[in-house]
């Protein structure tokens, strides 16, 4: 069982996110934009981030490189969860330290299939 | 005023000609004798001069007048200023035009969003909906399985083969009773058995008691016949002890013989007591063998019938897993679209809303000018400023009830 931090500003795609990964049994802690979630971070300590990157406020990939200044989450997986499926959107979410990349709409399988090499 | 220009250039057309000779016939007197660019400089500023002549020194000239004119005289002020409010309000409307079509083609294309949200909505709550009916269907068809499998029924209804658990269970505790009843019976024979070896164990020491006396006697009847040849007793006494000596034997021999008869009697009793009990033994282990097989093959049957109903249970739970994930996508799907039009949507909108405050207000100072001007009667409706009780009601449907602060759609 992993502690995942799911961040999205979409009420319905953090409950569908946080349905599968407590089905599968983890631990989820639900966050609806960046700044909620470095607040969640610097209380706690996750095994895994999942972010979304259209947010209002601080987006996603901005929130990947904040939690990436802060010591406990430098190694930490984060997973981008989104509709962009841009190529250099993909390379600057890189850049900025994301581990992996999940374009929505997601299956629940593949959701699981992917935390589980990331958590691997 | 470049229009004004024009429209006082078709006013007078039948005299323009006219005038441009008379301002044009000092230099056209002098133009052979001047030098090239005055008459460059003559020719640009004779039309200037027309202008001039036509926009502030001639009387505007009088419309001929038909029946149905006002009688009224107009002056020319006033036409000045009409002309002035007609040229505003020519800008006022291509500027509303243009407004009112790039406004069209935003609403147009937030009116196709809208229509892709709301067919994805309802391919979305038709798809959900349908996947809800197949899981409760599956769910259902699970519990039936458990329930066929608690009343030992197949799914169409009939008794299975086997024995359901409980009775079997019952079974087997039939079965150990039995079992247990028969060894009772062995126990109590052998404790019986124990009995009897215990009578024949005392029978054996007074066997020995007996043989003892008989080797006692033996000794005496060997002193008396040595006293007879050494001492040279009596014949007579000697006789009636070894006579003596000789029936007390023989009641001794008859006492172990007697005894040994018991020995054997219990001897068979026994032989025949074990070999009863070693027959009920068998009996109760053969038939232990054999309800135990049977008992134990029909437990096989049960569970592996109650194998194949929970393989069919986790098979149909599988199914029911596939339709929630597909439930979730479909989720989704719609709310991903809609997403996409929120985020289309507040641009768009507020463009309108700017667009329409700018028409409005512009709307406004031209009627605030022509009711200053005195060209239109006092009391003509104005343009109104929408109330705060109607908040967005320029907007298009379904917009309202934004929330405060909201800049984009806060009309004024």
């Amino acid at each position: 069982m992993a502690r995942i931090l799911v961040v999205d500003d979409s009420t319905t795609m953090r409950q569908m996110v946080s349905f599968t990964l407590a089905d599968a049994g983890h631990e989820v802690t639900e966050a609806a934009d960046g700044a909620q979630a470095l607040a969640e971070a610097k209380g706690r300590k996750f095994d895994l981030v999942i972010t979304d990157v259209n947010m209002p406020g601080m987006n996603g990939l901005d929130l990947v490189k904040s939690l990436r200044a802060i010591d406990e989450f430098k190694f930490t997986p984060i997973l981008v969860l989104t509709t962009e499926s841009g190529a250099d959107v993909k390379a600057k979410g890189r850049e900025v330290g994301a581990t992996g990349w999940i374009v929505k709409p997601f299956s629940p399988e593949v959701l699981i299939t992917t935390l589980r090499k990331v958590l691997d | 005023m470049i229009q004004d220009l024009l429209s006082l250039c078709r006013i007078y057309r039948p005299k323009l000609l006219l005038m441009l000779l008379i301002i044009a016939m000092p230099w056209a007197w002098a133009a052979f004798w001047v030098p090239w660019w005055v008459n460059v400089v003559c020719l640009v500023t004779v039309p200037i001069a027309l202008g001039i002549l036509m926009l502030h020194v001639l009387p505007p000239p009088e419309a001929p007048r038909r029946e149905t004119d006002d009688p009224t005289v107009v002056p020319d002020a006033q036409i000045r200023k009409m002309r002035k409010m007609s040229s505003g309000v020519h800008n006022l409307l291509s500027r509303w035009s243009s407004h009112a079509d790039r406004s069209r083609s935003h609403i147009e294309e937030v009116s196709s969003h809208v229509d892709d949200v709301i067919e994805y909505s309802e391919s979305a709550v038709v798809e959900i909906g349908k996947r809800f009916v197949s899981v409760t269907r599956k769910t259902r068809k699970q519990v039936e399985h458990a329930l066929g499998m608690l009343d030992h029924t197949r799914p169409d209804g009939k008794r299975r083969e086997s024995r359901p658990l409980p009775e079997l269970v019952t079974a087997y505790e039939d079965l150990a009773a039995k079992v247990s009843g028969s060894l009772s019976k062995v126990a109590e024979t052998v404790e019986a058995l124990e009995k009897r070896h215990e009578t024949v164990r005392k029978d054996f020491e007074r066997v020995d008691t007996l043989l003892d006396q008989l080797a006692t006697h033996d000794g005496q009847i060997g002193v008396l016949a040595l006293n007879t040849s050494v001492k040279g007793q009596d014949v007579v006494s000697v006789s009636d002890q070894i006579r003596t000596l000789s029936l007390e034997s023989k009641a001794l021999t008859r006492d172990i013989r007697r005894t040994l008869e018991q020995v054997r009697g219990q001897a068979t009793t026994t032989h025949s007591a074990v070999r009863n009990a070693v027959g009920q033994a068998r009996e109760a282990a053969q038939f232990a063998s054999q309800e135990g097989q049977k008992l134990t093959r029909e437990m096989l049957y049960n569970s592996q019938e109650v194998a194949e109903t929970l393989s069919q249970i986790g098979a149909i739970g599988n199914e029911i897993q596939r339709d929630i994930n597909e439930i979730i996508v479909a989720l989704q799907f719609q709310d991903i679209t809609q997403q996409k039009l929120q985020r289309l949507k507040d641009p768009m909108l507020s463009d309108l809303m700017t667009s329409l405050r700018a028409i409005f207000d512009e709307t406004r100072s031209l009627s605030v000018k022509l009711e200053g001007s005195g060209m239109v009667e006092q009391g003509v409706e104005k343009p109104t400023k929408p109330g705060p009780e109607t908040p967005g009601a320029a907007g298009p449907a379904g917009v309202q009830g934004r929330q405060k602060g909201d800049e984009a759609v806060e009309i004024f």
